[in-house]
């Protein structure tokens, strides 16, 4: 791999082995075989698993199912992640394929939204990519677009097309060359929810300052799970005031600090991005052109180091 | 007559006897497929169908006739398979018979395919082999299975032959694999048939036979003297002869036509899976020929029995291989005339490699080399972190689930658009169109995609296609308030006649232009910077345009037709542009600012995928247009802008007219006794007309891999061709200011292709035009047009020590200079291109020139000694284009001069340098001519 191109590409064709196994209580006429997927780790799950819902209602009484819905080891799996987000945050170093187990019944209305059509996930997804134009272009690419220029980047992912898609999202990823990047970086980290619960306790002994960077969330600390932004979310620029390039360790260390290791001390969180572990030093603005999702967000899960 | 043979059956393949078989006319050919479909060709056209072939009842039991395809051609080839008929008709047109099944073998419907062949035929599970009737190469239909058994694409199988696999032994172990073998053992014989070839009893064999008639090949060292050394190149020429037969319209006996290579089908072939080095055969009554290279010939002699005289025809075919060791090759390509695949099972699913040419694994070499070596920047520790660990999750995540289903199925991918068309009849104008381009992946995972222009003809609904995979090159053409492009393919450059196609807008048509050559791009698996051997060439607009040299570009006497270059554009804007083999590339703007190559591709308009990202740099260039203002004097108005009839416009161009030299007044008039005249800056009586020149300076700002060089200007600039081998550290440049000086550049290297200083070199005069050869014989053309050998220039003296003139042609005023390996060319101001006689390593001034050709605007001279023009003047059947690509053909260490030339891409070419291309056309290598596709129709 020589080419910058390459990491779009990898980025854009990365797979998650999956089993779909149905849950035990689902009434069921006869034995539901598990249904094994390779998913595109940039697309949703709602958005690729029509097979898996065909394939498990053969075996169920479809007058009782109620909307698929998905979990893995007790956590409720939200589709308007993306799938590799949901892997990287739940399910990395562990075996794969990763197991998720389907539900068709008791849909936690508490952790997820609902996802009645396709044209939800599209509308979920345009707005994503309107957001991050708000911060990297103040909206002018986004809203310079066509209706149809916003359907070719839907279809584009929809269709696992990727020239289609890069034929339009290219615009999206272009910056006057005198600002040396975006106004803002779009970029949201997650952390895993133990680690919600070890942040909220570092909290005591941290400075000040860095609390502030992201107090101003507090409800993502406090219940992960029931906030609608359980993750950070700030405005940050590529290029420092001085004109020096900012990196992924200066992000880390301004929003988020716990997540990089003290001085001398083991490493205690990986710094995941769609499932490798940038060096600390890389240019911001290059993870955002190249390593952003589809909808135009750096997507950064801070997990803990696995503890064999 | 056909006859069946009765009584084969597992325990008795041989059968027990022949059983004549009752025919309504005289059969010409028949094909029996592995199931119960049995054709045959009848001598008038018309084709047989066997009826009633069943497993009791082998033998059938009545003929159907079916008409030829074409009513007015006739039928000459027919091949079936188990569910599939295919036919070809004596215009080499390829038929697919529709509607066929085991309840009715006669089908309903012909279907005309692409391509034109001589010969096809269907192997065990319906896939198709054929050789083209245009190149003679082996045709594999690419997308056959059973849901579609017309399949998608003929695609090219690069076939090397017996003689070729010491040198490429990795397509050789390919094709092996594949189970295509070359018919080791060739024996004469009477009978051969395609009937008799598919009865092979090993599964996987295919044979091939070369084009070589008995009666030429025989023929040919008795029409030679004896004493002429070259054999092989007699039998060359015997091949040319044959070919132009062969495609000279359908000839007055039949007996001689149905094509004309069937015809030499007495060398038939037995499939056999002997090693295919143990093919070649020596004849061991011929001393003369065996001196070829006899070390090798035992070598591969093992094994190999020549059963009679016979086969000295045959052993030409071997020795004539061998042969190519010879410089100065005979033919380097294999002519095909007869494939059988009737034992060859390809499934429809599996991946095939017959088709990877050794061009595109080298391209891919050096384009990594490349852009490692330019950037350093991409090989920072974070960069290259994420790359090892990207391959490493594919490892991880996907290596072994490679099996599992994909969760988005793929699918065709349609971008449409309406644009104008420059419609393709009388009279000419732009019509509006839909645009479609339909996107999909090949067979292997490549993209291909087809265009797709529908227009409105009387009322009538028509469209007209072209493969992405076969489009040559897409030039922007701004003008007339019309924001256009062309879209030429080889046989649109033969026309001179491109699609051209118009968008309402410049940012619509640059994003289609983005997408489409991305496409284009992607189809022909070339993606990244351009490689060291490059061509490069710059339109009239100033746009940049490069292509990637396939081996065969330069080989003899065959290579690459110039029309089938892809071309594509990298940012910038330039009116010169110099590069040599080691990757370092100059340009000069029209603003005469120097600018060096960043290594990278795309800028402009190419952004996103067909762009490289960190060289990519603000370009500006400007250009200067003027307009005269004419005016005459009269008694009543004084001067006005109303002339006499005779007069010039009132408002001209500059044609004619000299500079603003004699000066003007205040407004900037100049005056004169009359048109045209010599003018002068102040009124007097005697002046009855007055001009004044208006100047527009036209400034454009773009994005490109350049880099300027501040801070001299130049107006030419020269860089040493480098052989393939040879490294230099420090790489000689030299340039002329635009003020007439010239320069010499220190410190070109690889890794600083900018260099560091100029090194001013004296001259008597200004000089305008100089190129730097392989020796370091550096000519320079001066503003009085005569020419200057610069002496004594080596590495230690970059500069030489003196300059000895040398006096142009007679009459003529030179005006360029190129220099390749040995040869030296210039043009003159009236387009005469001059050739330098007499050049030695002794006597490097050379003696006279001599003249070559005329219409030359510009000539490249690379370090092969390939020369390469820009001419004015081409013919096309649609049009005559002036500022054309072209290639001298027939160019050899003996011959420099060459012969006559191949046309390119153009009009509207400025400029050409083939000054990268150090690559030897391959001395045994099987040419690589099936890397190109075959011709689509254009509608």
């Amino acid at each position: 791999m020589a080419d910058d191109k390459d990491v779009l590409r990898d980025v854009w064709f990365g797979r998650i082995p999956t089993c779909f196994l149905l849950n035990q209580d689902e009434v069921t006429e006869r034995e539901a075989e598990p249904y094994y997927l390779l998913l595109p780790r940039v697309s949703y799950l709602t958005l690729v698993t029509d097979k898996v819902k065909k394939h498990f209602h053969k075996v169920i009484r479809t007058d009782d199912a109620e909307e698929m819905w998905f979990e893995y080891e007790g956590t409720p799996l939200k589709w308007h992640y993306p799938i590799g987000v949901l892997f990287d945050l739940h399910a990395s170093n562990t075996v794969l394929p990763w197991s998720i187990t389907v539900h068709f019944k008791n849909f936690p209305e508490r952790d997820l939204l609902h996802c009645p059509s396709h044209s939800v996930i599209e509308a979920h997804f345009m707005s994503s990519i309107k957001e991050a134009d708000a911060l990297k272009h103040k909206s002018q690419v986004v809203n310079d677009m066509q209706k149809k220029d916003h359907k070719q980047l839907w279809m584009g992912l929809q269709n696992d097309k990727f020239d289609q898609f890069w034929a339009m999202n290219r615009k999206l990823m272009e910056y006057p060359t005198e600002d040396g990047g975006f106004r803002f970086i779009p970029f949201r980290i997650y952390q895993h929810s133990l680690h919600t619960f070890i942040a909220t306790f570092l909290l005591c002994f941290v400075p000040v300052s860095a609390v502030c960077s992201y107090c101003s969330d507090t409800r993502s600390l406090s219940s992960p799970t029931l906030s609608d932004r359980p993750f950070i979310q700030k405005q940050f620029r590529p290029v420092s005031p001085e004109g020096h390039v900012h990196t992924l360790g200066d992000l880390l260390k301004e929003v988020y600090p716990v997540a990089l290791p003290n001085e001398g001390g083991p490493k205690r969180f990986q710094v995941v991005i769609h499932g490798i572990e940038p060096l600390l030093e890389t240019p911001l603005q290059w993870l955002s052109e190249h390593l952003s999702h589809p909808d135009s967000f750096l997507h950064i899960c801070v997990i803990p180091v696995p503890s064999d | 007559m056909v006859w069946f043979r009765e009584g084969i059956y597992h325990l008795n393949p041989e059968g027990s006897e022949w059983e004549e078989v009752s025919l309504p006319g005289e059969v010409i050919q028949i094909s029996c497929g592995p199931g119960d479909l049995v054709w045959a060709v009848l001598w008038e056209g018309q084709l047989l169908v066997r009826e009633g072939v069943s497993r009791d009842c082998p033998k059938g039991t009545s003929w159907v006739t079916v008409d030829s395809p074409s009513p007015d051609v006739g039928a000459t080839h027919v091949a079936v398979g188990v569910n599939v008929v295919w036919a070809l008709t004596k215009d080499n047109k390829v038929w697919f018979r529709r509607g066929i099944n085991s309840h009715n073998p006669c089908g309903s419907g012909w279907i005309n395919m692409v391509g034109e062949m001589i010969m096809i035929n269907v192997g065990l599970n319906d896939q198709v082999l054929a050789i083209s009737s245009e190149d003679r190469a082996v045709y594999y239909r690419q997308g056959v299975t059973s849901s579609e058994l017309s399949g998608k694409t003929w695609r090219a199988i690069t076939v090397p032959r017996d003689g070729d696999r010491s040198h490429s032994s990795a397509s050789a172990s390919s094709l092996q694999s594949a189970g295509i073998y070359f018919c080791g053992e060739v024996r004469a014989q009477s009978a051969g048939s395609d009937v008799e070839s598919e009865r092979g009893s090993t599964d996987g064999a295919a044979g091939l036979v070369t084009s070589s008639s008995p009666e030429s090949l025989v023929d040919a060292p008795t029409d030679q003297p004896v004493e002429t050394p070259r054999i092989p190149k007699v039998t060359s020429d015997s091949f040319i002869s044959e070919l132009v037969s062969d495609r000279e319209p359908p000839k007055t006996s039949r007996e001689e036509t149905p094509p004309a290579v069937l015809e030499e089908e007495p060398l038939a072939v037995e499939e056999d899976l002997k090693d295919p080095c143990a093919g070649v055969a020596i004849p061991p009554q011929d001393p003369q020929w065996c001196n070829v290279d006899l070390e090798e010939a035992q070598i591969q002699q093992t094994g190999v029995v020549l059963d009679s005289l016979d086969t000295c025809s045959l052993s030409s075919v071997a020795t004539y291989t061998l042969a190519m060791e010879d410089p100065y090759g005979a033919d380097e390509r294999p002519l095909w005339a007869w494939v059988s695949g009737g034992g060859c099972n390809v499934d429809s699913h599996s991946q095939l490699n017959w088709f990877n040419s050794m061009n595109a694994s080298s391209l891919v070499q050096s384009v990594q080399s490349m852009s490692l070596s330019v950037s350093p920047a991409q090989t920072a520790a974070w960069r290259r972190q994420i790359f090892e660990q990207l391959s490493e999750r594919t490892k991880r995540e996907m290596d072994d689930f490679r099996h599992y289903e994909q969760a988005i199925e793929q699918s065709v991918w349609v971008k449409k658009g309406t644009m104008q068309w420059w419609r393709d009849w009388k009279p000419y104008k732009w019509i509006d169109v839909h645009f479609a381009l339909e996107q999909f992946s090949g067979a292997e995972g490549n993209k291909d995609g087809i265009l797709f222009i529908y227009y409105n003809f009387y009322e009538e609904k028509k469209y007209l296609h072209a493969f992405v995979n076969d489009v040559t090159i897409l030039v922007p053409v701004l003008n007339d308030s019309k924001h256009s492009f062309a879209i030429y393919t080889p046989e649109r450059t033969k026309q001179r006649w491109p699609i051209r196609l118009s968008a309402a807008t410049e940012l619509e048509m640059q994003d289609w232009l983005a997408l489409l050559s991305v496409s284009c791009c992607d189809s022909r698996g070339i993606q990244g910077p351009p490689s060291k051997q490059a061509a490069w060439s710059i339109t009239c607009k100033g746009d940049i345009f490069v292509s990637e040299p396939s081996p065969s570009l330069e080989a003899m006497p065959y290579p690459t037709p110039c029309d089938q270059m892809f071309w594509r554009q990298v940012g910038g804007h330039l009116r010169i542009v110099e590069c040599n083999s080691v990757g370092i590339v100059w340009g000069i703007g029209y603003d005469h600012t120097a600018w060096v190559h960043t290594g990278g591709y795309g800028g402009g308009f190419f952004q996103g995928l067909g762009s490289s990202t960190d060289n990519i740099y603000t370009q500006s260039d400007s250009k200067s247009v003027y307009i005269y203002e004419n005016q005459r004097w009269n008694p009543v108005t004084g001067y006005t802008n109303r002339g006499l009839p005779t007069d010039r416009y009132m408002w001209s161009d500059s044609s004619g007219l000299h500079d603003v030299s004699g000066g003007a007044d205040r407004d900037g008039w100049q005056y004169a006794a009359d048109f045209p005249a010599l003018y002068h800056g102040h009124k007097t009586l005697k002046d009855f007309v007055r001009r004044r020149r208006w100047a527009r300076k036209c400034k454009l700002t773009t994005t490109g891999p350049w880099q300027e060089v501040p801070p001299i200007s130049l107006s030419d600039v020269t860089i040493l061709p480098c052989a393939a081998q040879i490294s230099v550290d420090v790489v000689p440049l030299w340039a002329i200011s635009n003020k007439g000086d010239v320069l010499c550049r220190l410190g070109v290297s690889t890794l600083t292709p900018a260099g560091s200083s100029w090194l001013h070199v004296g001259t008597d005069q200004p000089f305008k035009s100089i190129s730097i050869g392989a020796a370091s014989q550096v000519w320079a053309i001066a503003k009085d047009g005569s020419a200057f050998y610069r002496g004594s220039v080596s590495a230690e003296s970059p500069a030489g020590d003196s300059w000895y003139h040398i006096p142009s042609p007679a009459k003529q005023k030179l005006k360029q200079v190129s220099v390749g390996r040995t040869s030296v060319y210039t043009v003159d101001e009236n387009g005469n291109l001059w050739y330098r006689q007499g050049v030695t390593p002794s006597y490097p001034q050379g003696s006279s020139w001599e003249h070559i050709s005329n219409n030359v605007r510009k000539v490249s001279v690379g370090p092969l000694d390939q020369v390469w023009i820009i001419a004015d003047k081409v013919q096309g059947s649609h049009g005559l284009s002036c500022g054309t690509v072209c290639h001298r053909l027939g160019v050899q260490p003996m011959e420099p001069k060459g012969q006559s030339w191949d046309y390119g891409i153009g009009g509207g070419w400025d400029h050409i340098t083939v000054r990268g291309n150090c690559m030897e056309p391959p001395a045994s290598v099987c040419p690589l001519w099936g890397a190109w596709p075959l011709r689509a129709p254009s509608l």
